[in-house]
């Protein structure tokens, strides 16, 4: 079993690289790839917040009810909802930029960020 | 009174937006008569529920018959209640002159998205959850970059990108704060987190709330996360931009103040600290000055009359912010009062700028040179909104300016004093780059227009207008109802109260 602390760490160096890639990048594509680097990240991050070591899935069966209620051990699923949402709505950010990105493309013939200026 | 109905508020312009392209199939023009008696409807019902609750006292709506902090719920306080009036008064003002533009092929998908924005905006000032929070401002900021892009020329699009961009990571930093306030304190409910929140450990309350600033500053365009705004402003069409400063960063205010103030913060003597080994405050007042002297020497160097309502609706946000730093109840009436004043004068200024862009065919300012001598009236009205934000006496922003002023000389620091005097200082930039472009508009010169102005436009830009003039000359209009809504703020425990039930304090 890899403890916790390993997926916090995974999960902060993951956004960092993340960060690094949109500050540095200068094709939309990549900056597009490393923001949704940072959001796995923070998937990663939550997931991990409401994890339990040896947890079951939070889900009430019989097999369970037999072990007795207190040796059970559930993870949280709380943080589990919310990286659902988080991965929907990562989905429709990444959808919408990239549409902006074929949109940049059409108009500027580039998908360098520098090479932009001039035209309105 | 049942407080469930409130949820109407959110439902129904979601409900409504999603409709829209069956509108859209019987005629392009009903989908914009749609939004604006949706507007209507929030805006009237608002207001009912603005006076029940500064009568009666904050009320909540629980979702679903889940107590509070297992389930969750609107909090209807007059703040909230107030800002939503604002939110929804403005999207009503900027649909009406939606109406009268003619050549758009978009227009359902727009109304649509519209639609989106505001009741997004109208969550997040209602909503009592951390997480409904971030789904809320995810929701606005998508939506904000679809407005943006709209235009659909080069410039917008880059101004879009610009956007999702700041607010990806905005919200990356967000979801981690709410990962870590979860992670310790075990809930979301705004609530609860504000009764328990001085349990965390010091350096790592500090920690969230530094990591909380991404995800907000972001919408309500302060320092180290505004770098979208010249762009993202110049890039989309002038009446988006009515919505852009007078909807999205009121709602990005909101989440500062009751985040920062109600849910992170401690009351101590006549003001509130926000918690952790960080002293926030501070840093708070410092954004507020960094913000507003960025944006008013920018505006002071920029020609485009779209980029300086831009940099002037950023450092307006700054003093704001500067406010909201201050952490008294003068100081945060006066953010509170400034904000609308702000919401109102931006969108009358955004408004008739569209009309003279229109009406012009560029947003030089220089190519509107003597614009005032042919339609006198849009430019009176244009000088109206710029002495609003000014603060000249007798218009609105006097009145919310010396409400801050008074506040930051209450608190009687050197530090405070010393930042007050840069506020000051960037408001006299204001108020020459502004006479600048009245000037030029009154100035004896020719000019050729092209559009005629659909009356629609015209009563927009009046009613507006005539909210500015009244609350100049009457400025007490509203008092009862500010000095209430920062109340709300400044009395934690009433807050927790509301939610939770009396029981958690023993």
């Amino acid at each position: 079993m890899i403890s916790s602390i390993f997926f916090y760490s995974t999960a902060f160096v993951l956004f960092l690289i993340g960060l690094f890639g949109v500050l540095t990048r200068k094709n939309i594509i990549k900056i597009l790839v490393s923001l949704s680097i940072t959001e796995t990240a923070v998937n990663l991050f939550l997931v991990t917040v409401g994890y339990i070591k040896n947890g079951k899935a939070p889900i009430l069966t019989n097999t369970i009810g037999s072990i007795g209620m207190n040796n059970l051990k559930f993870v949280d699923p709380l943080p589990q909802a919310l990286v659902l949402t988080a991965i929907v709505i990562g989905l429709g950010t990444t959808a919408l930029s990239l549409v902006i990105a074929i949109k940049l493309y059409k108009n500027y013939g580039t998908l360098n960020i520098t090479k932009m200026g001039g035209k309105r | 009174m049942n407080m469930n109905y409130a949820l109407l508020l959110i439902a129904v312009p979601l409900a409504v937006a999603f409709l829209q392209p069956l509108f859209g199939m019987i005629g392009k023009k009903i989908t914009k008569w749609v939004t604006f008696l949706t507007f209507a409807f929030n805006f009237a019902y608002a207001i009912s529920l603005l006076n029940f609750v500064t009568a009666n006292g904050p009320q909540i709506a629980v979702i679903g018959n889940w107590r509070p902090p297992f389930g969750i719920n609107l909090y209807l306080s007059t703040l909230s209640l107030f800002l939503a009036t604002i939110i929804y008064f403005v999207g009503m003002i900027v649909s009406f002159y939606f109406i009268g533009i003619k050549d758009k092929k978009i227009d359902d998908k727009l109304s649509l998205v519209m639609l989106l924005v505001v009741g997004a905006a109208g969550a997040i000032v209602m909503t009592g959850d951390l997480f409904n929070m971030f789904v809320f401002i995810e929701i606005l900021s998508i939506g904000t970059a679809i407005l943006i892009a709209s235009r659909d020329k080069g410039m917008s699009y880059k101004g879009a990108l610009k956007y999702m961009i700041f607010g990806s990571i905005g919200s990356a930093m967000l979801l981690f704060a709410i990962g870590f306030t979860y992670g310790t304190l075990g809930t979301l409910n705004l609530a609860e987190i504000a009764l328990r929140f001085h349990e965390i450990n010091p350096t790592l309350a500090s920690f969230i709330v530094l990591l909380f600033t991404g995800g907000v500053f972001v919408e309500a365009e302060l320092f180290p996360f505004n770098m979208w705004v010249p762009d993202s402003y110049e890039g989309a069409s002038p009446h988006i931009n009515a919505i852009l400063s007078g909807v999205v960063s009121t709602a990005g205010i909101y989440a500062i103040m009751r985040v920062f103030m109600t849910v992170f913060g401690i009351n101590i003597g006549d003001k509130i600290l926000i918690y952790g080994k960080l002293n926030f405050n501070a840093i708070l007042i410092a954004i507020g000055v960094i913000t507003t002297i960025i944006g008013e020497l920018s505006a002071l160097t920029q020609k485009d009359i779209k980029k300086i309502l831009a940099f002037s609706s950023m450092a307006q946000m700054g003093v704001i912010a500067f406010a909201i730093g201050i952490g008294n109840q003068t100081a945060l009436t006066g953010g509170i009062f400034h904000l609308f004043n702000h919401a109102i004068s931006k969108a009358l200024l955004f408004l008739v700028a569209a009309m003279i862009i229109r009406n012009v065919g560029s947003s030089n300012i220089d190519d509107m040179e003597g614009f005032g001598r042919h339609n006198k009236f849009l430019a009176i009205i244009f000088a109206i909104g710029a002495f609003g934000i000014i603060g000249i006496p007798f218009f609105n922003g006097f009145w919310s300016k010396m409400y801050i002023i008074d506040g930051a000389v209450m608190r009687s620091t050197p530090w405070t004093y010393f930042a007050l005097s840069f506020i000051l200082g960037a408001a006299l930039v204001e108020v020459f780059y502004y006479f600048r472009i009245i000037y030029k508009m009154f100035n004896d010169k020719k000019i050729t227009t092209k559009n005629r102005i659909h009356p629609f436009a015209y009563i927009s830009v009046i009613l507006l207008a005539i909210v500015v003039l009244t609350v100049g000359i009457y400025p007490s209009l509203f008092s009862n109802i500010l000095n209430s809504a920062s109340a709300g703020i400044f009395d934690r425990v009433h807050y927790i109260t509301t939610v939770l039930g009396m029981g958690v304090l023993r």
